[in-house]
């Protein structure tokens, strides 16, 4: 499947196709399996089937594309899986194959189905025998009800007048009311057998059992409450998931970082498809080109700073709101709302950069000390940093490339040296250390040897850096 | 997978009427036109095909809750499309 030719999209889109075809899958699977079931949707235990059945083939979608068997950018890929993923775990469709003994976890997943479906037996039996008797005891507390009651029973029964014989002969107990629930009860069984279906529909149509009874245990009206209260949940959900990612500037941040994650782990993946990392690739050499010239802060300052910027542009739109068209104050007031919106900005654009600092320079400068990174991988990261070099964006991340120099890879240490006699041009007037210029990494440099060319990248970096500034 | 066995016309109907819904001992004597009694031998007759919750006294049968286990789908309808022809 992975040499299957296919549209190569992005990932968010397939496994967007394979949730939404996996949820319409699931529904459908749920109803088949638990079809026999009256009132299935109206148990908590069948809603846990279909959140299992619709997250299922996202989950293994995931599996086979990390097990190889299939890369998760295909859409072909995400349709076969989204529909057919029950033959893909019994191993009946042909170029894909689990892992390991994984096809056996289905058996036990059919016999929890089986438990769930006898808990629904459970359950739908006691609510029958809770509405039986609820709607009995009812009957029993009036006497107008009880003489309906009886002439709704002897119009229907399929022999009214064995039905009199036996309210005649029933023994009495010597207690009026368990006399009379005794009779009830006689009665509600021969309207059970003589109208099973309708006997609900009966009672209420007799004003016995009022709509809201009726409506709740017999007509659907429990499952119809549990859809909507479900339903009704995930759309608030996704209102509110919408919300917080679009909301004014928070929003926009909260955005900007779930991109950021998300091009990281397609850009850092190992068996992502070409293009796929070429898609990363160019949104984040675009995130790191845009970095700008002047250093960045600390994170909490930069956080601070927002703050402070929100604060001041908030106060200005005050004045300018309380000021009086075309009056100076107000002409003052504009120029000061106008200032702070910029300061606002600005503020912004350095917190995105921060951001950005915090969540993807450190995260690929830690994947460079990972001593079993392939070659291909280093190659990547350190020409995503290269191609993208600049002063600013230099400081966010040198000092910690340095450090990566200690790692026993001594390709990568040859690499990164490199780098760095690279970034040396940004500085005009720097003088790159001789000692490190002349270095060929070998494999059997001690720990010692490797901490003096750690000191000369650090004071030649400390050079440049108060030389910038 | 056991070949389907010959079961009575009784059995059959009643796996018929389980495999479209779940029900009660009433719902299921209206559905197949059973008596109580003739319930309960289909009931034992078709053995382990079905679950039932309750008991199959004449006093209870009314009240019990029959069901086809998911598990039992695929056997119950080779049954009844083997078993087919007999109904008519």
């Amino acid at each position: 499947m992975t040499g299957f030719a296919s549209p190569d999209v992005p990932a968010y889109v397939t496994y967007a196709l394979v949730l939404v075809f996996g949820t319409i899958v699931a529904a459908h699977t749920v109803n088949r399996l638990l079809g026999s079931q009256p009132d299935r949707w109206a148990f908590a235990p069948t809603w846990l089937v279909f959140l299992v059945h619709a997250i299922l083939p996202a989950a293994l979608f995931w599996f086979l594309d990390y097990t190889g068997a299939l890369n998760d950018t295909s859409i072909f890929a995400a349709l076969l899986v989204a529909f057919g993923y029950r033959q893909i775990f019994a191993g009946g469709v042909q170029g894909i194959t689990m892992a390991g003994q994984t096809p056996a976890l289905w058996k036990p997943f059919e016999a929890w189905v089986n438990q769930i479906v006898d808990r629904i037996g459970d359950r739908n039996r006691m609510y029958i025998e809770r509405f039986s008797d609820a709607v009995q005891a009812h009957i029993a507390e009036s006497p107008e009800r009880f003489k309906d009651f009886k002439s709704l029973v002897l119009t229907h029964s399929n022999d009214a007048a064995a039905v009199g014989k036996a309210l005649a002969n029933l023994p009495s107990t010597g207690d009026d009311a368990a006399d009379r629930r005794q009779q009830i009860g006689l009665m509600w069984m021969d309207l059970r057998q003589s109208r099973a279906k309708l006997y609900g529909w009966l009672l209420y149509q007799q004003h016995i059992v009022p709509w809201g009874r009726y409506w709740l245990w017999l007509s659907k009206g429990r499952a119809k409450l549990f859809t909507i209260a479900i339903v009704g949940t995930l759309v608030v959900i996704v209102a509110g998931s919408v919300i917080w990612l679009t909301r004014d500037d928070i929003g926009g941040t909260r955005q900007h970082i779930a991109w950021l994650q998300y091009h990281k782990w397609r850009f850092l993946k190992a068996n992502a498809t070409e293009r796929d990392r070429w898609r990363s690739r160019e949104y984040l050499m675009g995130e790191l080109r845009a970095w700008g010239d002047s250093t960045l802060p600390p994170l909490p300052a930069v956080v601070a700073a927002v703050a402070q910027a929100h604060e001041r542009e908030s106060k200005a739109a005050d004045r300018l709101r309380a000021a009086k068209a075309g009056t100076p104050e107000w002409m003052q007031a504009k120029a000061d709302a106008d200032v702070a919106a910029m300061a606002l900005q600005s503020a912004l654009q350095t917190e995105r950069r921060a951001l950005s600092a915090k969540t993807l320079l450190a995260s690929l400068v830690r994947e460079l000390r990972f001593e079993g990174l392939a070659r291909a991988r280093a190659v990547e990261i350190i020409g995503l940093l290269v191609h993208c070099h600049s002063p600013a964006l230099n400081a966010a991340y040198v000092p910690e490339l340095i450090e990566v120099l200690r790692m026993q890879n001594e390709v990568v240490r040859r690499d990164i040296r490199n780098v760095l006699l690279a970034l040396n041009a940004d500085y005009p007037n720097a003088k790159f250390p001789t000692e490190l210029e002349k270095w060929e990494p070998r494999k059997e440099e001690t720990p010692a040897d490797l901490d003096r060319m750690v000191r000369h990248s650090h004071t030649w970096w400390s050079e440049v850096s108060r030389k910038r500034q | 997978m056991p070949e389907p066995a010959s079961i009575s016309k009784e059995a059959l109907q009643v796996l018929r009427a389980l495999r479209d819904s779940s029900r009660d001992g009433y719902n299921l004597c209206s559905e197949t036109g059973l008596s109580q009694d003739e319930l309960r031998k289909a009931v034992i007759e078709l053995g382990k095909m079905i679950s039932f919750k309750g008991d199959l006294r004449p006093s209870g049968i009314g009240d019990t809750y029959f069901m086809l286990m998911p598990s039992a789908y695929g056997y119950a309808d080779m049954v009844i499309g083997s078993q087919y022809k007999r109904l008519f």
